[in-house]
């Protein structure tokens, strides 16, 4: 096996520091679990001639890249980075397993997104999804039952086909910015999208929409570089010459802000993706530059603040989306023990993972229910998607949404609040 | 015998708990040293029984067995340098009994050190010993390794909190040793025995702690010193002033100016020992304790000396002596950290000739430690890829070893003798004390299946 980020992989002391900040760790005290267990097997495969074979593969994706054990690193390692050049790696060896191909095809492209997702909506609704989890026990295999658990609502129409707000009439436009429409928030939480926008227009933004492609976070995480750096150089087209890129998907941002080391190999569009990455802003960092909407009073509420890991390590935004909250009328923020310990969604690994998802989840509902507050907010379609799963199954009826969401909502525009989509 | 030896276990032990994977192998063949070999098989046990078990089948069959916590040891003390069955404990990891009546805590050995601390502390009592690595190590590894750290000058290492143990030995036996009671002195005293015997002697199962009030107030104090001679003499003289503080750990120019390239602190360069001090205790004695050591510090040529009015303040004290570490993994691949220990007044004489060592071949050592103690952890940088570089550092280790022994010191303050020491055991004790250790070790491991090649080398 070849890695890039070898003066990386020769740091790590092996002194375990990693071991006992890595959720999953935490559940199973076994060493693979841990960021060092997986730089010796990188070593092993990089020295030694240990096989890239799928126990490897396993071990690699066994692994929420939550990146604590990167943040708590004492030879600074860079682990995440090697762990997704170690998946790319065997990515090439093994190949990618037929559903995980299917489901980063249909990510990378928005025509099949639009084909097959008002059905899949559809099903859904008609509640013939949910027959599957009511089906006889052993004969539904366990990560299609997981991932009918995990999977966020889906909207027949999406966000984009909705028309894009614009800002009030009478005063001068400050500038024009684009938002970033993620595959999961424009299918899976129109309302969210639509909330961000309303926000920067509400504050005097143009807001563009542009045609753009899944971030490639996915097919990073999966190993399937190639992918990920076309998905990259597409949306570096269609992003530049925006004042301003604002996501409010942790994880479409941190895919964003990443573009530099994805098209690291020409030195051209590297430097355009840096230009760019200095330009992606997550909604709350956005509205933390620029100043917030006036809001109206509205009913108190008690909320905690979930920190999703492609926020607060991945971007270090840690902050912002504290003040945001903090801004609204009415709203108590009651923080959470450990807020910025991952939820044990991330991303596909609840659906491939569901038992240690399970797990690392259980600790995470303890901390919010410890809060006693109504709500939990988090900038995270994947964390709000196990949040509420996690929720749900607890028998526990909280609210659990986005932070615009609940900025949105008390805009002098907005009609009165819905509950937000379970 | 590999494959045959993972379904001979399997016999045993529920088949999950029992590993031999290759990458499973991979997994347990390290700890915090630079040394790996790969175990045979790896067991991870969940229960005193299943360890007792697991001895009894090796002393059987003559397999090595080689105990194993967070395996964050820093001299290979978990390493399977003989290969056989990898014994891991770190799924043990129950605290059974708070007993605040009796003050003292009863665990599993696969606790993490920083974790007990937590629990104890919230019930308002206190396990004092800190080794650095206290959030990832376990509780039955610091017994096994007699960890120390920097709390040691005033409360002393882990032998001096164990109470009580239960450990599997060779046999196959479960042995209860010692008990909850603070004197005790029927038959001998074997819990010693098996603290700091490095896997060697048994395998720790259970362990009972014994516990202090929790101090409620502290004070930190960082004094800055052009001269090494004059910190030591403060060091001195705080000792003399009749205050022990609970804390005295020094930084070398070295560290000093890895720390400043690091983070740019605005730290003097020029400076050739920091002192990081701290006391602890009913705030009143907290007071006066730290208004004796402002005193001598101040008298003494001291460059600059601050004292922390609130624990932000005492945070950024500390700051660049817990920088220390991640400062110095910078300037090289690698560190590999020494652990010397010597008289406390020969700490100047024993810094000096670091200094010269590391001039003579050509290596980058960052000293820091335990002043208060005389436990210095020399550091050398090095690219542990290079092995021209790396046979300078086994040279210059040799060096640090003979220096050390010459000044009244020994080998290792606390990280044990384990494999990394093992060549140089010789050099700090007597031939009769290394026979007497080895026929304690026949007795109690007549096959010498546990942790093979520790201490003495191959037997």
């Amino acid at each position: 096996m070849e890695l890039r980020h070898l003066e990386g992989l020769w740091r790590c002391s092996k002194c375990g520091a990693c071991t006992t900040v890595c959720p999953l760790y935490q559940q199973t005290a076994y060493e693979g679990m841990a960021a060092r267990g997986k730089l010796a097997l990188l070593e092993a495969a990089v020295d030694n001639g240990l096989d890239p074979s799928k126990t490897l593969r396993a071990r690699l994706e066994d692994c929420l890249l939550c990146g604590a054990c990167a943040a708590n690193c004492p030879s600074l390692v860079p682990t995440t980075a090697l762990f997704l050049e170690g998946r790319a790696a065997l990515q090439r060896t093994l190949g990618s397993p037929l559903p995980v191909r299917g489901m980063l095809a249909a990510l990378a492209s928005p025509g099949l997104q639009a084909a097959g997702m008002p059905w899949v909506a559809l099903l859904r609704q008609a509640g013939i999804l949910d027959l599957v989890g009511a089906g006889p026990v052993g004969l539904v295999p366990e990560p299609l039952l997981a991932a009918v658990r995990a999977a966020p609502p889906i909207a027949i129409r999406p966000f984009r086909a909705r028309p894009v707000p614009t800002p009030p009439t009478g005063r001068p436009v400050r500038g024009r910015v684009a938002y970033f429409a993620g595959c999961i928030m424009n299918w899976g939480y129109p309302d969210v999208a639509e909330a961000t926008c309303r926000t920067l227009a509400a504050i005097g933004f143009q807001v563009e929409v542009p045609a753009v492609h899944c971030c490639g976070m996915p097919h990073r995480v999966y190993g399937e570089e190639e992918a990920a750096r076309r998905l990259a150089r597409q949306n570096l087209e269609a992003l530049e010459g925006y004042e301003a890129i604002v996501t409010d998907c942790a994880s479409c941002g941190a895919a964003l802000k990443g573009y530099g080391e994805v098209l690291g190999e020409d030195q051209a569009l590297e430097g355009r993706a840096r230009t760019l990455a200095g330009k992606v802003l997550d909604v709350s960092q956005f509205l933390a530059q620029r100043g917030l909407p006036t809001l109206r009073e509205s009913t108190p509420l008690r909320v905690t603040y979930h920190e999703p890991c492609h926020l607060v390590r991945e971007q270090g935004v840690k902050a912002e989306p504290r003040q945001l909250l903090k801004a609204i009328p009415g709203l108590v923020l009651v923080e959470m023990r450990g807020a910025d310990v991952c939820c044990g969604g991330a991303g596909s690994f609840c659906v491939t993972h569901p038992e240690l998802a399970a797990k690392v989840g259980a600790a995470k509902v303890e901390s919010i229910l410890a809060t006693r507050a109504e709500a939990v907010a988090s900038g995270c379609p994947s964390c709000i998607s196990q949040l509420n799963a996690l929720l749900r199954e607890r028998g526990v009826s909280l609210r659990v949404c986005h932070p615009i969401e609940l900025l949105g909502e008390r805009l002098p525009s907005a009609a009165a609040p819905e509950p937000s989509s379970a | 015998m590999m494959p045959a030896l993972a379904t001979d276990l399997r016999r045993l032990i529920p088949t999950s708990q029992v590993l031999n994977t290759v990458e499973d192998r991979t997994l347990y063949a390290y700890d915090g040293t630079s040394a790996k070999a790969l175990p045979d098989a790896v067991v991870l046990a969940a229960s005193p029984q299943e360890v007792a078990a697991v001895l009894r089948f090796a002393t059987a069959h003559g397999v090595p067995v080689v105990p194993r916590g967070a395996g964050t040891g820093l001299s290979g003390g978990s390493v399977p340098a003989k290969g056989g069955i990898a014994l891991v404990v770190a799924g043990m990891r129950r605290i059974t009994e708070i007993d605040s009546g009796s003050m003292l805590v009863v665990t599993e050995p696969g606790v993490i050190t920083g974790e007990l601390q937590k629990t104890v502390e919230e019930a308002g009592m206190f396990y004092p010993p800190d080794p650095a690595s206290l959030n990832y190590c376990t509780i039955g590894g610091n017994v096994a390794e007699n960890a120390g750290g920097p709390r040691a000058v005033k409360y002393g290492v882990t032998k001096d909190y164990v109470l009580g143990l239960e450990v599997a030995v060779p046999s196959g036996d479960l042995v209860r040793l010692g008990g909850k009671q603070v004197k005790n002195v029927t038959g001998y005293n074997l819990v010693q025995l098996f603290v700091g015997s490095e896997g060697t002697l048994g395998v720790i199962t259970e362990v009972i702690l014994r516990l202090l009030p929790k101090p409620p107030a502290k004070k930190t104090m960082l004094a800055i010193f052009d001269r090494l001679d004059d910190a030591a003499e403060t060091v001195a003289a705080i000792m003399a002033g009749g205050v022990l503080p609970t804390t005295l750990e020094i930084m070398d120019k070295t560290s000093i100016n890895c720390v400043e390239d690091y983070l740019h602190l605005g730290l003097p360069r020029d400076a050739e020992a920091f002192l990081l001090i701290e006391v602890d205790g009913m705030p009143a004695a907290v007071e006066a304790e730290a208004g004796v050591i402002a005193g001598i510090c101040q008298g003494r040529r001291v460059q600059s000396f601050q004292m922390a009015r609130d624990q932000t303040e005492a945070d950024t004290l500390w700051r660049a002596r817990r920088a220390v570490s991640p400062a110095i993994s910078q300037v090289r691949r690698a560190k590999i950290g020494e652990d010397i220990s010597v008289p406390r007044s020969a700490i100047p004489a024993m810094v000096r000739e670091i200094q010269r060592i590391s001039r003579q071949h050509d290596l980058p050592i960052a000293i820091f430690g335990h002043a208060g103690d005389g436990n210095l952890h020399p550091n050398i940088l090095a690219d542990r890829r290079n092995p021209t570089e790396m046979a300078r550092v086994e040279h210059a280790i040799a060096a640090i070893f003979e220096a050390s022994v010459s000044l009244r010191g020994t080998l290792s303050g606390e990280h044990g003798i384990g494999l990394s020491k093992q060549p140089f055991l010789r050099m700090a004790l007597s031939p009769e004390a290394v026979r007497l250790m080895q026929d304690v070790k026949r007795a109690v491991d007549p096959k010498g299946i546990l942790n093979p090649g520790k201490i003495f080398g191959s037997a």
